[in-house]
C-alpha cells in the first residue's frame, strides 16, 4: 500500500468528499449533489461540515483547488480536484472497506458474489 | 428563496471564525442558497425550513470544531513559546501559584465553615434564643424555657433546652472525664437528626423519677465500647450514677455550641421538659435554647411575636426588674456568624494579593510583548488579524495561569492539611475542610479571572502596534508610550491594593496588641492549671470526706520539689469551668425566684497569692476559714460596682443559694475582702463575681491552681499525685496557664498572623513590580541617558529622574490606596479591640513602609542607569 495508512480509517464525510471527486473535478455544491446521488440520498453534507473538511483536505494537499470554468449561470465558481496523494488514500481506504466486506460475506452477512 | 431563511444561515455563518468565513463564506451561502432552494422545488416550505436547519446547526459544530482547534493551535504555540523562557515561565507561574493558592485555600476554609449549609435538616427553620438580662447575653433556666415552649407553639414547631457539662466515667476500664450534654428530650428531634443505632428518648422518660438514660457519641461507642450494637440497653456509671444507654448519636452529628459553631460531646443526658420544682428553678440560668420554627415563617414575622409573648410573660410575674427579653437570630447566624466575619475579611485580603500578582504578571506579560513587537509585526504583515493576536496571547496567558492554578491547588492543599492538623478549637467545622470539587471549581473560576485580568491589556497593547513602525524600529524598542503608560497605572494600582492591605494587616496587628496587652488582673507567669479533678458524690458525698481528701491532695502537692504554692479552685481565669448562682443580699428583698444571679467560684487560702490578684479591701481567705467557722465571701469589683452601689461592701452579708448538703437553708456569708477583677477572657469583661473558701463548699469538679518554681516543670508529678491519692480519678490536664491564654485568642492569632503573610507577598510583588518597570523603564532609555550624559548630566540627575518618575508613581498608587483603605477598614471594624478603623498611626506608618520600599526598589536600577557609557548607547545613533 503506498498511501499514508496512518490516516486510515477515513471519516465518512471525508470518504464521500474523495469518492465524489474522483469521478471528476466538482465545485463544492457539485460535490454535495454527488454525495447525495452516491448514498441514494441519504447524506447531504452541510456547507459547514463540507468547507471545513474541504479546508483540511486542501491543507493535507490530498485535493487542489483548480481555476473554475465560465459556468451557465456565469459565475466564477472554485473547483476542487483530487491528488494523486488523495487518489491513492482513497484507493487504500476503498480497498480496507473492501477486506472488511470480504468477512462479511464469509460470515453471511451479505449474500456471495456470483462467481464470473 | 425566502429571505428569512437565509438570514438564519447567515446568523450561524456569522459565529463562524473570521479566517474561515473569509475563505468559504460566500461559497458557503451560495451553496446553501441553491440547495436551499432545491428542497423548496421537491418539499416545499417544509422541506426549506428544514433544511435550513440542519445546515444552520451543521454550521455551528463546524464553528466550535475550528474554534477548538485554534485553541489547540494556540495552546500548543504558547507552551513551546513559553519553554524559550523558562525563567520568564518560572517567575510568573509562581507569583499566580502563591496568589491563587492562597485563594483557593481561603476559599476552601469558608465554602466548608460559613458557607455550607448546617449539618441538620431543614436548617434554614431552625434558631436560636439568647435570653438577655439588662440587655447582656444571658442563659435561659428550665421554667423560662418552659414558659417559652409552652405558649410559643404558634412560632416553634419543637425545641430543646440544654447546657454542656462535664461527666466522668468509670467502670469502662481507665476512667475518664469528657464533655456532655444535659437537654430536655427534644434536642435531636428539633435539629432533625436520627440515630445511628438505638433511639432516642421520648418525652415520658425524662420526667422526675424514670430511669435515667443516656444517648452516647459515635466516637465513645467506638473508643469504648468497641463499636458493639449489643451495648445498647447496657448501664453506665457517670458520675458515679446509673445511666441506661440507649442510643449512638451519628458520626456526623456537629452539636451545636450557640454563639460559636459547634461543641465535642460524647454524651446526652435527659432533663424534664419543665424544671418547675427540681433542683433546675429559676435560680439556675444554665441553659441555652435552638427552635425549630413553624415552617412559612420568618424572623421578621417571629421578633414581635416573641417580644409580645416575653412582655405578656412579665406581666404575669409583676414586680420582677430584671427586665429579662429575648433575642433570636438564624442558628447559622449564632453559630458561624463569628467566623464568617473573620473568613470575608481574610476572601477581601486574598483578593487583594490577587489582583496585586495580576497586575504584576499583567506587567511583565506587557515587556515580553514589547521584546516580541517583530514577531506580532511580521505576523500582521502577513495577514493574520489583530483578533488573532490577541486570542494568542490570551491563550499563552491562559496558560501561565492554569499552571499557576495547577501549583496553587497543590499549596492549598498543603496549607489546608496544616490548617486541620493545628486549626484553633473554636473555628467551626475546621476538621471538615478539604480542598474539594468545589474548590477546584472555584480555582478554575480564578484562573479564568486571571486570564483576563493579566492577560487583556498586555493582549490588546501589542495588537494596537503600528506595523510600519514597529517593523522600522523592531530590536530597539521605539514605541514604547503606549506601553508604557499601561504598565505605569499597572504598577500604581499594585501599590494602591498593596498599602490597603498592609493598612488592614497594620490595624490588625494593634487591635492584637491591644487586645492582648490588657491588664488581666492577674500574673500568668509560672501559674500552672490542674483541670478535671472531680470527686464525684458518689465516694465523696459526704462533705467531710471531701474536704479531707481535698486537704490530703494540697499536702501532696504542695510537698512536690518545684511547686511554691498550691490552691484549689472551681474556675481558674481561662479555663472552660464557671459555675453561677443566684444570691439574696441581706437587707435586700427580692420576690422569691427572681434573685440576682453572679458567677461563683470556692477557692483555697492562697488562690489569689498565686494569680498576684490585687486585694482592694478587707482580706483573703485563710486556713481558719473551713467548716465550723463562720461562713465568709470575697467579692469582685464589678460585684461591688453591680449589686452594692454606694455600700461599704466590707461586712455586707449575702445568701449565695449554693449549699452543702448539710445544710438545712443556705446560710448567710459576710463579706471580708474584695478582690480586684480576674478576667476570665481578653474579648468578655469581667463578670460579678462571689468567692467563697473552697473547704466551705467542697463541691464537685475543680481546678488545682500551682504557682511554680522558676525552671521547674511539676506538672507531671502533680498530676501523678492527684491519681495516687485515689485511682478511680481520671489524669487531670495540665496546662500551664499562659497557655491557656494564648488558647483562648488562637483564632485572633492566626487571623493576624495570616493577614501579616498576605501582606508580606503583597509588598514583596510590588516592590517587584516597580522594580521591573523602573528597570525596564531606564532600558529603554539607555539610548536618552547617553546623550544626557555626554551633554554634561551627572549621575546625580539621571538618579533623580529616574527616581523622581518611580516616586510619581509611588505617590499616586499611595494616595488611592489610602483612598482604598479608608473605605474597606470599615469592613474591619467589627473585628478590631480597641483600635479605630482609621488609626492615624497604622495609616501614617504604612504610608512611610511603602514609600520607602518604593525608593528602595526604584533605586537599584536608577543607579543603573548612572553606569550607562555614552559611546556604547550613542553606537546605535
Amino acid at each position: 500500500m503506498n498511501a499514508d495508512t496512518r490516516s486510515l480509517p477515513l471519516g465518512a464525510s471525508t470518504f464521500y468528499i474523495l469518492l465524489a471527486l474522483a469521478g471528476g473535478d466538482r465545485h463544492g455544491y457539485g460535490v454535495i449533489k454527488e454525495v447525495e446521488a452516491q448514498t441514494g440520498g441519504t447524506v447531504k453534507l452541510g456547507p459547514g461540515t463540507l468547507y471545513r473538511l474541504i479546508k483540511q483536505l486542501l491543507t493535507d494537499g490530498w485535493i487542489a483547488e483548480i481555476d473554475g470554468e465560465v459556468s451557465g449561470d456565469d459565475e466564477r465558481r472554485r473547483y476542487y480536484r483530487l491528488t494523486p496523494r488523495g487518489r491513492d488514500i482513497a484507493r487504500a481506504e476503498a480497498e480496507r472497506l473492501d477486506a472488511v466486506v470480504a468477512v462479511a460475506r464469509e460470515r453471511r452477512l451479505l449474500p456471495a458474489l456470483a462467481t464470473v | 428563496m425566502q429571505p428569512a431563511l437565509a438570514v438564519l444561515f447567515g446568523i450561524a455563518l456569522a459565529l463562524v471564525p473570521a479566517n474561515f468565513r473569509r475563505e468559504y463564506g460566500a461559497a458557503m451561502r451560495d451553496d446553501f442558497a441553491r440547495a436551499c432552494a432545491e428542497e423548496r422545488a421537491v418539499h416545499g416550505t417544509v422541506g426549506a425550513v428544514i433544511y435550513t436547519l440542519g445546515a444552520s446547526g451543521d454550521l455551528l459544530t463546524t464553528a466550535m470544531r475550528e474554534y477548538a482547534a485554534m485553541f489547540f493551535r494556540d495552546f500548543s504555540y504558547a507552551l513551546r513559546s513559553l519553554r524559550k523562557t523558562p525563567s520568564f515561565t518560572a517567575v510568573v507561574v509562581a507569583t499566580l501559584a502563591l496568589a491563587i493558592g492562597a485563594n483557593a485555600a481561603v476559599f476552601s476554609v469558608l465554602h466548608a465553615v460559613v458557607l455550607a449549609p448546617l449539618p441538620y435538616s431543614d436548617p434554614d427553620r431552625l434558631v436560636a434564643l439568647d435570653a438577655l438580662d439588662r440587655g447582656k447575653p444571658t442563659n435561659f433556666s428550665l421554667p423560662d424555657y418552659a414558659d417559652i415552649a409552652r405558649r410559643g407553639g404558634s412560632m416553634f414547631a419543637s425545641s430543646a433546652a440544654f447546657e454542656y457539662i462535664t461527666h466522668t466515667l468509670t467502670g469502662r476500664g481507665e476512667p475518664r472525664n469528657f464533655q456532655g450534654i444535659a437537654t430536655t428530650p427534644r434536642l435531636f428531634d428539633t435539629l432533625g437528626v436520627r440515630p445511628e443505632l438505638g433511639r432516642f428518648p421520648s418525652a415520658g422518660e425524662t420526667v422526675r423519677g424514670a430511669a435515667k438514660t443516656v444517648v452516647i457519641s459515635d466516637a465513645l461507642w467506638r473508643s469504648t465500647f468497641g463499636a458493639d450494637p449489643s451495648v445498647l440497653g447496657a448501664n453506665l456509671r457517670l458520675d458515679g450514677d446509673t445511666y441506661r444507654l440507649i442510643g449512638v448519636a451519628p458520626a456526623d452529628f456537629h452539636q451545636p455550641r450557640l454563639g460559636q459553631g459547634f461543641a465535642v460531646a460524647e454524651a446526652w443526658t435527659f432533663l424534664p421538659e419543665n424544671g418547675a420544682g427540681t433542683e433546675f428553678d429559676r435560680g439556675y440560668r444554665a441553659f441555652k435554647v435552638v427552635a425549630r420554627t413553624q415552617p412559612g415563617t420568618s424572623l421578621a414575622t417571629l421578633r414581635p411575636a416573641l417580644d409580645a409573648l416575653v412582655q405578656t410573660l412579665a406581666r404575669r410575674y409583676p414586680g420582677d426588674d430584671t427586665a429579662h427579653s429575648v433575642r433570636i437570630e438564624s442558628l447559622t447566624d449564632s453559630l458561624v456568624g463569628n467566623a464568617r466575619a473573620l473568613f470575608l475579611a481574610m476572601f477581601a485580603a486574598v483578593g487583594a494579593v490577587l489582583l496585586v500578582a495580576c497586575a504584576n504578571v499583567a506587567n511583565l506579560l506587557l515587556s515580553r510583548a514589547a521584546s516580541r513587537e517583530r514577531e506580532f509585526s511580521v505576523r500582521i504583515a502577513v495577514g493574520a488579524s489583530r483578533g488573532r493576536i490577541i486570542a494568542q496571547l490570551l491563550v499563552e496567558t491562559f496558560v501561565l495561569a492554569l499552571a499557576g492554578g495547577a501549583l496553587g491547588i497543590g499549596l492549598a492543599y498543603g496549607a489546608i492539611a496544616a490548617f486541620v492538623a493545628f486549626h484553633p478549637s473554636n473555628i467551626p467545622r475546621a476538621e471538615l475542610v478539604t480542598v474539594d470539587g468545589t474548590s477546584i471549581l472555584y480555582t478554575l473560576g480564578v484562573v479564568a479571572f486571571c486570564t483576563l485580568a493579566a492577560g487583556l491589556t498586555p493582549a490588546f497593547a501589542s495588537a494596537q502596534r503600528d506595523v510600519a513602525v514597529a517593523l522600522k524600529s523592531a530590536g530597539r524598542g521605539g514605541d514604547a508610550h503606549r506601553g508604557a503608560r499601561a504598565r505605569n497605572i499597572l504598577v500604581a494600582s499594585e501599590i494602591a491594593m498593596t498599602l490597603a492591605l498592609v493598612v488592614g494587616a497594620g490595624l490588625v496587628v494593634r487591635s492584637f496588641i491591644a487586645l492582648t496587652g490588657q491588664p488581666l488582673g492577674f500574673e500568668a507567669n509560672l501559674v500552672t492549671t490542674v483541670g478535671g479533678v472531680d470527686l464525684p458524690d458518689s465516694r465523696y458525698g459526704v462533705d467531710a470526706v471531701r474536704e479531707a481528701m481535698m486537704t490530703r491532695t494540697i499536702e501532696k502537692v504542695r510537698s512536690i520539689p518545684g511547686v511554691e504554692r498550691v490552691a484549689w479552685a472551681f474556675s481558674a481565669p481561662f479555663t472552660r469551668y464557671n459555675i453561677g448562682t443566684t444570691f439574696t443580699i441581706v437587707g435586700h428583698a427580692v420576690r422569691p425566684g427572681f434573685e440576682p444571679s453572679s458567677a461563683m467560684d470556692p477557692v483555697g487560702p492562697e488562690y489569689f497569692r498565686i494569680l498576684h490578684a490585687t486585694m482592694l479591701g478587707g482580706r483573703a481567705f485563710s486556713d481558719d476559714d473551713r467548716l465550723g467557722t463562720p461562713r465568709v465571701a470575697i467579692v469582685n469589683e464589678t460585684f461591688v460596682r453591680t449589686y452594692l452601689q454606694g455600700r461599704t461592701p466590707l461586712g455586707v452579708q449575702i445568701i449565695p443559694s449554693i449549699a452543702l448538703a448539710a445544710d438545712k437553708t443556705p446560710p448567710l456569708r459576710t463579706i471580708v475582702g474584695v478582690v480586684a477583677d480576674l478576667r476570665s477572657s481578653f474579648t468578655k469583661p469581667a463578670a460579678a463575681e462571689i468567692y467563697l473558701p473552697a473547704r466551705q463548699l467542697p463541691i464537685g469538679s475543680s481546678t488545682l491552681v500551682v504557682a511554680t518554681v522558676p525552671g521547674t516543670d511539676p506538672s507531671a508529678a502533680v498530676a501523678a499525685a492527684v491519681v495516687s491519692l485515689d485511682p478511680l480519678l481520671p489524669k487531670p490536664q495540665v496546662v500551664a496557664l499562659p497557655e491557656l491564654l494564648s488558647q483562648s485568642v488562637a483564632v485572633q492569632q492566626l487571623s493576624v498572623g495570616a493577614l501579616c503573610a498576605l501582606a508580606f507577598v503583597a509588598l514583596a510583588l510590588s516592590i517587584a513590580g516597580i522594580f521591573a518597570v523602573v528597570s525596564y523603564g531606564v532600558t529603554q532609555r539607555t539610548h536618552e541617558f547617553g546623550v544626557r550624559m555626554a551633554l554634561g548630566a551627572d549621575a546625580r540627575q539621571i538618579v533623580r529622574m529616574v527616581l523622581g518618575g518611580a516616586m510619581r508613581l509611588a505617590f499616586i498608587g499611595v494616595a488611592i490606596g489610602l483612598l482604598v483603605a479608608g473605605a474597606g477598614t470599615r469592613l474591619l471594624s467589627d473585628q478590631l479591640f480597641d483600635t479605630q478603623p482609621l488609626d492615624p498611626l497604622t495609616f501614617a506608618s504604612v504610608t512611610g513602609l511603602v514609600i520607602v520600599a518604593a525608593l528602595v526598589a526604584a533605586l537599584i536600577p536608577a543607579r543603573r542607569a548612572t553606569r550607562v557609557d555614552p559611546i556604547v548607547a550613542l553606537r546605535y545613533e
